[in-house]
Order: C-alpha cells, then structure tokens, then sequence
C-alpha cells in the first residue's frame, strides 16, 4: 500500500519514477536495506515511507524512529525519508472526498487521522459497510473479528492511483503535509 | 455442496489424515510431501461414482492395483480407508458421511474387495455393507453402491457431486500442440487438452457471455490484451480462441490460441473452468508460467469468480509452492494445510495457536509458512 501511495505522491509532485531496484514493501526489509538506500540516495532522489506504527518504549515518536533507523548518521540530502503517523491508512482516510466516492452515503469520518489509534481497523470498518460487491473483496469478516481480504491490496492501490489525492488528504494529516512540501520542493 | 471434512487411512504416503476443508484450501508442501496424493483421493471418488466407466475395480486398476495406493507404511493393517463429509454451505452442519473402505480379496482373482461402505444424511443412515446380501453373494463386494445407479437412489445427489470432481493440471504446450502430438487425451483430461472442445461444446450464449467475462480479467492482467472470440475453422471444423490485442496495425487481425503465451492459455483454461462446473476444483500449482504480480491476485480472482457465481460458489482445493499466491494477506488462514514429511509417511495438519497469531499480527502466510517447509527441502538438498 505505502508503494501505491508513495508513487502517486512522486507523481503528483513532477518526480519521474525509476523501477529499480524493485520498489518494496514491509517495513523490516526496507530497514535491512537502509543503508542500502542512503547509497543510492547520494546520486538519485529516493522516497521512503515508513508507517510509525505504535509507539514503543524504544521508538516513542517518529524522531527516535528515524533515530533508530540512521543510528545518527546523516541523512543523505537525496532521502526523502518519511513516516506516516501511525500509518499510512491514516494517509488514506485523511482525503473525505476521495474516500466518500470509495465508500458511498455519507461515511462518518475523522477531520484528524494522524491522531488515530489504528487507522486500518477504522479503515476496515468503514470498508465493511460497502456495497458488497466490492465488500466481500475486501474485507473478510471471521467470527467477530475483521480482516483484510484478498482484494484489499488491488483495491485500495487502484483507488489511490485513480482517486486519491495527496494535496487533499494532506489538509488533515500533518505527517502526510509535510511529506508533501517536502517533495514539493 | 461442500467438502467440509476428510478423513484417510493408509492412503499412499498417509497413514491417518483427518482434515478440515474450506471454501478454498491451500495445500502446502515440500516437493514429494503428498499434495497430488492428497487430491487423488477426490479424483479416486470420482472415478469411482462415474456413470460411465466407472466403478472401484477400474479405478484401482488405473492407479496400478492396492498395493500402488495403500500406504508402504502401513504395517499389518491390510486396509484402506476413506471418510468424506459434506454438507450445503460452510455454515450449515455436515449433513453428508461417505465411508469406503477397501482391501484384496484373499483368494481367487485378488479383485478390490469393499470391506465397509456407508451413507449418512443428517444422521440416518442410508446404507451399511456388508449386508445380508453380500455375505450371501460376496462377489457384490467387487462393487461400491456408490457406482451402481440402482443402489445408489437414496445418495445420488452424492453420487452425482462426486461424478462433477475436476482436476486440472494444465500443460499449455499440449494444449498449443495438441494436434501435433497426436492428442491422445486422458480420462478427464487432468492436462486441459481438451479444453477447446469444452468451450464449443457451451450453448452459444452461455459461451459468449462467459467468453466477455473471461475478457475482462484477462484485459486486468495480460497487457494491451483487447478482446476475445471463439470460433470454428472452415476448413477443419476445429474450435478456436482468438484474440485481438490493443497496439496491433488495424489490419493485423485476429491471433489464435497457438500465438497465445502460455500464461495467457494458462489463465484462460483456468478462468473458464472456475466458471463451468459446480463440484470441486482441484487445482495443481496455478502460478506456473505466470508473473508473480498476477500470481498474488490468484486468490481475488477464486473470489471475483465466486462473487460472479452467486449462489452456488465453486468449492477450490488448490496445491501451491508460491510464495507470491501466499503473499496476499487476505487468505483465510483456517483454508490452509500443511503437509509435513515425517520419519513414516506425511501428516497433515492446519495452522498451530502461534503461527494464527503470527498471522493476526499482520505477516502473510507465506512468511509465516513457507520458512518451515524451505527447512524441510534444504535438509533434502545437503543430503545430495
Ligand atoms: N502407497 C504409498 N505409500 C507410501 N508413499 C507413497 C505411496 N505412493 C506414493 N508415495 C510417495 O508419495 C510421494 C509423492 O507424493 P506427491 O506426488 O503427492 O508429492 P507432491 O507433494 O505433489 O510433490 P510436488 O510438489 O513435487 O508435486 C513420493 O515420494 C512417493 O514415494
Ligand atoms: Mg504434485
């Protein structure tokens, strides 16, 4: 998901995008290749979103995060390295307009996603009360409990390419906002 | 109707099994751990309930008599064993038991002797053998009520599910070279050779409107693919699938099934025949020769083509070694099994409490799974 959204970002903000090496997700693959990153970053500019997730004692906030990940080296002025407060769902609900036409009616949503406590549990929900034609793609609903289904990803990644606007959604989420400018130059 | 439950004993390399079944499983495995072994079972009810050339002798016969099929492991119990329950959805109580249990004959022609065979529907019992008769005649234990259309009345719904099993295992080169080769085609065409004749055996209008859909998904993964159309060459009178593609000079035409990648044909055969039948599916490896992006949307296209289907949602038993198909995080994990090699022979088990809350946590199954059965195959290869 964070690779549907960090392209639509580079896009929406005139970058062109180079596929290699292969654009990942996860998070701990992307830090066992950190380093790998900063090389690439002194030549080209490299884009890296990473959800903060919930905070630790060892990682409180996205500062020890990013703290964590460099182990205080200097970032290399080519890494836009960014994370998203508490993920990047939180991203996606943050764009109302985008998310009624995902959704339909007159959806409930929150003017402040950063602020979430799991912004993908809300998404789920929200997700349920779709049209179930796209509903049962998903979401995937055992016993009492929610789970993504096995259309999620495809999706929410063609809605994010087809609908979903940066420029919108980072009117209420701070973390996207700054990411945002940041590219922007 | 729904497999729900299936139990074995001293089936080839399984010497107990006793497994759920969903609407659709993933059998996981190392190479040689029992997968296809595993969906013979259901291939073997069907050769079994088949009204035409049916019957347990012949489907003994085709798989190299018992002594092929009953476990190497199994020590002094002579027997084979199988129990299958079924009911109409996932939801409602198994209503269907199937038992049959099988052996040599002692003496004589050593012919397939049935030692138990038994039905329940929601609890009556409809049939128990050996009866009365069979002990007076016991050469009627040559053959299973479940093959005869005059015993087999009060169960033929079950009959009937078993008979509509398809197995697929699709070889697109056969496909593409069929007529080369000399298609010789195997009962049930497990290999997808006939799957042009299928097509044109469709009435007209199921075909086409089947054929749109099919054109649809297609246009979804395989790139500047436009449209598709089935039809019958002049001169032979063979069936063919055409294609025309988006950036072709508006003269090139139409391409036949023979220009068609094999990734194409593979997702075509295996796009109509989720779409054909009502019984279960059993499916050998589907990512084969296709781009692991397309490999993990594998299970939304079981799911879209269920949605399609409505009412009456295909039931999918498929054996995989991909890591992309397993990588789609939104697999039920209650619909995987894994089959773990042992000293004697292979178990079968579902997912353990750590690795559901593993998956819970958000890590698919594959990087849940998958580590334990690349172990188990490097063990093998340092052996080498
Ligand atoms: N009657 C039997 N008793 C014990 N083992 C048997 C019996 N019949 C077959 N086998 C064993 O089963 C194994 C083959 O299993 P199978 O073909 O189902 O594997 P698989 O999981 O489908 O592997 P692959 O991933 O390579 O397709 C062989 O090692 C074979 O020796
Ligand atoms: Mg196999």
């Amino acid at each position: 998901m964070s690779e549907s959204v960090g392209r639509k970002i580079a896009t929406v903000t005139g970058w062109n995008i180079i596929e290699q090496p292969r654009i990942s997700n996860g998070k701990s693959k992307l830090q066992k290749n950190f380093s790998k990153y900063c090389q690439i970053a002194k030549r080209e500019a490299v884009l890296l979103i990473v959800d903060m997730d919930r905070p630790s004692k060892a990682c409180p906030c996205p500062v020890a995060l990013i703290e964590e990940w460099t182990g205080g080296n200097a970032i290399p002025p080519g890494m836009f390295f960014r994370i998203a407060v508490r993920e990047v769902e939180a991203w996606l609900l943050a764009d109302h307009e985008a998310m009624r036409n995902l959704l339909g009616g007159q959806p409930k949503l929150s003017s402040d996603p950063d602020n979430m406590e799991d912004p993908k549990r809300e998404l789920l929900n929200l997700l349920k009360r779709v049209k179930k034609y796209v509903r049962d793609d998903v979401v995937r609903v055992s016993g009492s409990n929610l789970f993504q289904g096995v259309g999620y990803n495809a999706v929410l990644e063609k809605w994010v390419n087809d609908t979903w606007s940066p420029e919108r959604a980072a009117q209420r989420s701070e973390s996207l906002k700054r990411a945002f400018y940041r590219l922007h130059g | 109707m729904i497999v729900t439950r299936l139990l074995l004993r001293n089936w080839r390399n399984f010497i107990e099994v006793d497994i759920p079944l969903h609407e659709r499983t993933y059998l996981l495995g190392a190479n040689a751990s029992g997968k296809s072994n595993l969906l013979d079972v259901f291939r073997f009810l069907r050769d079994v309930s088949k009204s035409q050339g049916g019957g347990i002798q012949k489907a003994m016969h085709d798989r190299g008599g018992i002594q092929k099929v009953r476990c190497l492991h199994a020590r002094n119990d002579p027997e084979v064993r199988i129990e299958i329950h079924l009911s109409e959805s996932l939801d409602t109580p198994s209503d269907w038991r199937y038992i049959l249990a099988f052996r040599n004959e002692a003496r004589g022609e050593h012919r397939i002797s049935v030692s138990s065979e038994e039905v329940f529907h929601n609890d009556d019992r409809l049939l128990l053998r050996p009866d009365k008769e069979d002990t007076e005649d016991p050469a009627r234990l040559t053959q299973t009520a479940m093959e005869q259309i005059q015993a087999n009345l009060r169960f033929r719904s079950l009959a009937k599910h078993f008979e509509g099993i398809t197995y697929l295992h699709l070889i697109p080169q056969l496909l593409k070279f069929g007529d080369r080769i000399g298609g010789q085609l195997l009962e049930g065409d497990p290999f997808g050779q006939g799957f042009l004749e299928r097509v044109a055996r469709e009435p007209k209008h199921i075909r086409d409107s089947r054929l749109k859909k099919l054109g649809e998904s297609l246009s979804w993964v395989v790139p500047h693919f436009h449209e598709l159309r089935f039809i019958k060459d002049r001169a032979t009178g063979h069936p063919h699938l055409e294609a025309r593609y988006v950036h072709h000079r508006p003269g090139a035409g139409w391409q036949r099934e023979d220009q068609f990648s094999d990734g194409t044909l593979r997702l075509l055969a295996l796009l109509w025949i989720l779409y054909e039948g009502d019984s279960l599916l059993l499916l050998e490896e589907p990512e084969l020769s296709l781009n692991n992006s397309i490999v993990q949307q594998i299970p939304l296209l079981f799911q879209r083509v269920n949605r399609d289907r409505k009412k009456r949602p295909r039931q999918i038993l498929t054996s995989t070694h991909s890591e992309a198909l397993l990588s789609n995080e939104g697999i039920d994990p209650r619909g995987v099994l894994l089959l773990e090699p042992e000293k004697e022979g292979t178990s079968i088990r579902t997912i353990n409490e750590r690795e559901a809350a593993l998956l819970r946590d958000g890590f698919s199954v594959s990087e849940v799974l998958l580590p334990a059965i690349a172990l188990e195959t490097a063990k093998h290869l340092s052996a080498i």
